[in-house]
């Protein structure tokens, strides 16, 4: 017999309340697991619709491609030395066909950005009024090649329908920049830009280019704003909220999984107060005693966060059937997420278990024994 | 339960002066209490409930500190400062009337519990255990759960958990109390076997005249106070 022997039996000793902390904690870091993915998933989503597209800078007036900036930074932003690309565009929330908050993004037809897509049907033309449906807004408004949408008041013809790897992408709809702003009134203003720097002959070089050209345009147009790709993802409003409503969601779960783990083991402690002033009494040190509970309290805790894990793998794949949700899979989520919900199960066992711990191992055999 | 030979120039166990008070003052379980044990001794303390046996034993054994007076072990104060776990775990083993035997546990698995702080080799404490379950007759019930196992038995198995680590003293509160006369004096015989065989010192509180006519020596108590036997 070990003492990890005796940590066993005591919580096999009662299985209602061991299954239901392990359950309780089990929700707790599932809960955290799964607004993590989540909202890495809309970040990974997000700073993909950037990178996928080969840019390397972006530039706008406050981080979001709302704002209003002259389309003639365009010419100068292409006169910089190491600039490869610059692709102008426009972008808001609109409503399409009656339904609200949909993307609608602002394009030349000659971007980057359109000749990446998979179309069924064409791209559109450059002054015309047509539109590019992303497949998973196309499937919501029940639209297809040749069909007619309503645009802030206007009639578009859908040409097409792309497919992108990016599930953010296929949930927007793409027009002729000149149609955007016809359509907002504002010719010749755009949103901001998308900067693709001359490649080097290679990683590094190629950087060095991206930190030039960055100090460059910081430095004729300091009233804008100028992000690698991958921090402006990081730096978005919809993405740092995200991720702050993912964390606050997460500490309150995990506030209430050591409140649950308290009360158990305070339960625990109480109801073996004899046991525990036998233990004491038979020359067990408070150090042992102390170790004795805490290893109940983290095993708990541990088979909680496993169970929370598989309960976010299965909770996050069944989202994922939808294809519109697929942003949510936890398939690719960084192994830290796995391992710090681990860690996480850990250092609630701890929490919830020290003070009652410490709780038994101050009792006095004499009075634990007489207690009934 | 038979009479060992005591060896009266040494003290185990010195009591001087030993007073305990409860409940800030208001309860003197112990009155200036002096006397001593000698090795291979076996005491036995009787007296009315309230008269201080159990606050006694408590004290002999480690499990409460007195409020003043001296109690010395083998000649060394038991006074804060000193391992009192190490004490309980090495030199007392302790029988009581409700046996306290962990309810989950098998019998050799019980035995074993004092074992934790002395022996780290999971085998060899089991082995032990188990030679100590053979000496209190009980080598076929060493599996069993003291759910299945009679009074006497796990009376048997408490005395076999007491003598887990080689105990200079065993401290027994009423050990028969919770038995029938047949177990009670199994347990009285088991208990004399190992004061002469093991030459163990045991002290006993008892209300059984059995009992208290089988031990070399018989303590009055009442009052928390010793009031007759105490010529060592």
């Amino acid at each position: 017999m070990t003492q990890f022997s005796l940590v066993l039996s005591a919580i096999w000793r009662r299985p209602l309340r061991s299954v239901l902390t392990v359950l309780g904690v089990g929700v707790a870091l599932g809960t955290f697991l799964s607004f993590q993915s989540l909202a890495w998933g809309l970040e990974n989503n997000w700073s993909g619709l950037y990178r996928d597209k080969n840019t390397d800078l972006i530039v706008t007036q406050d981080t979001t491609f709302a704002g209003t900036v002259s389309q003639n930074v365009g010419d100068v932003l292409r006169g910089l030395p190491g600039v490869g690309t610059v692709a102008p565009l426009l972008w808001g929330l609109s409503t399409v066909d009656g339904q609200g908050g949909v993307p609608l993004t602002g394009w030349d037809p000659d971007a980057a950005t359109l000749s990446r897509l998979t179309v069924r049907g064409r791209r559109f033309g450059p002054n015309a009024r047509e539109a590019l449906l992303g497949a998973y807004v196309a499937r919501r408004l029940g639209k297809a090649v040749g069909d007619v949408v309503l645009i802030g008041g206007q009639q578009i013809k859908v040409v097409g329908v792309f497919t992108s790897d990016n599930v953010l992408e296929m949930q927007s709809v793409y027009i002729p920049l000149t149609l955007f702003q016809r359509l907002r009134g504002t010719p010749g203003v755009v949103g901001g830009f998308y900067v693709a720097v001359v490649r080097g002959k290679d990683e590094k070089a190629t950087r060095a280019t991206i930190t030039m050209v960055s100090r460059e345009i910081k430095a004729r147009f300091p009233e804008l704003a100028t992000d690698r790709t991958e921090d402006f993802a990081r730096n978005n409003e919809v993405v740092g909220l995200t991720r702050t409503t993912a964390w606050g969601m997460s500490v309150i779960a995990f506030v209430v999984a050591v409140l649950g783990v308290v009360n158990t083991m305070s339960m625990a402690v109480l109801e073996r107060t004899r046991e525990i002033g036998l233990l004491r009494a038979l020359g067990w040190r408070r150090r042992r005693v102390l170790g004795l509970l805490l290893s109940e309290s983290v095993l708990l805790t541990m088979v909680g966060g496993g169970l929370g894990i598989a309960l976010a793998i299965i909770g996050l794949r069944l989202l994922a059937r939808d294809p519109e949700m697929r942003l949510l899979a936890i398939t690719g989520s960084p192994p830290r997420f796995y391992a710090e919900t681990i860690a996480m199960g850990l250092v609630l066992g701890l929490l919830g278990g020290v003070l009652p711990a410490y709780r038994a191992a101050r009792i006095s055999p004499a009075e634990a024994l007489r207690y009934e | 339960m038979g009479r060992n030979v005591v060896d009266r120039r040494a003290d185990l166990v010195a009591v001087r002066g030993l007073t305990k008070v409860y409940d800030r003052g208001t309860v003197q379980a112990l009155r200036g209490v002096d006397f001593v044990v000698h090795p291979g001794e076996v005491v036995a303390i009787i007296g009315p409930s309230g008269s201080g046996k159990s606050t006694l034993l408590n004290l002999l054994g480690g499990l409460d500190r007195p409020t003043s007076g001296e109690l010395l072990f083998d000649g060394v104060p038991l006074a804060a400062g000193r391992d009192t776990d190490r004490f309980r775990a090495t030199r007392v083993g302790f029988v009581f009337q409700t046996f306290q035997l962990l309810p989950t546990l098998t019998a050799v698995q019980n035995v074993q519990i004092p074992m934790f702080e002395v022996e780290r080799a999971p085998g060899r404490r089991r082995a032990k255990a188990e030679a100590l379950l053979r000496l209190v007759g009980l080598p076929h019930r060493m599996r069993h759960l003291p759910a299945q196992l009679s009074v006497g038995e796990r009376q048997r198995v408490a005395i076999a958990r007491a003598l887990a680590n080689d105990p200079a003293l065993i401290l027994a509160d009423e050990p028969t109390g919770s038995l029938d006369s047949r177990a009670a004096a199994e347990v009285t015989e088991l208990l004399g076997t190992v004061n002469r065989q093991r030459g163990t010192t045991i002290v006993i509180i008892t209300h059984d005249p059995d009992v208290a006519a089988s031990a070399h020596r018989v303590i009055q108590m009442r009052d928390g106070r010793i009031v007759a036997g105490n010529a060592a």
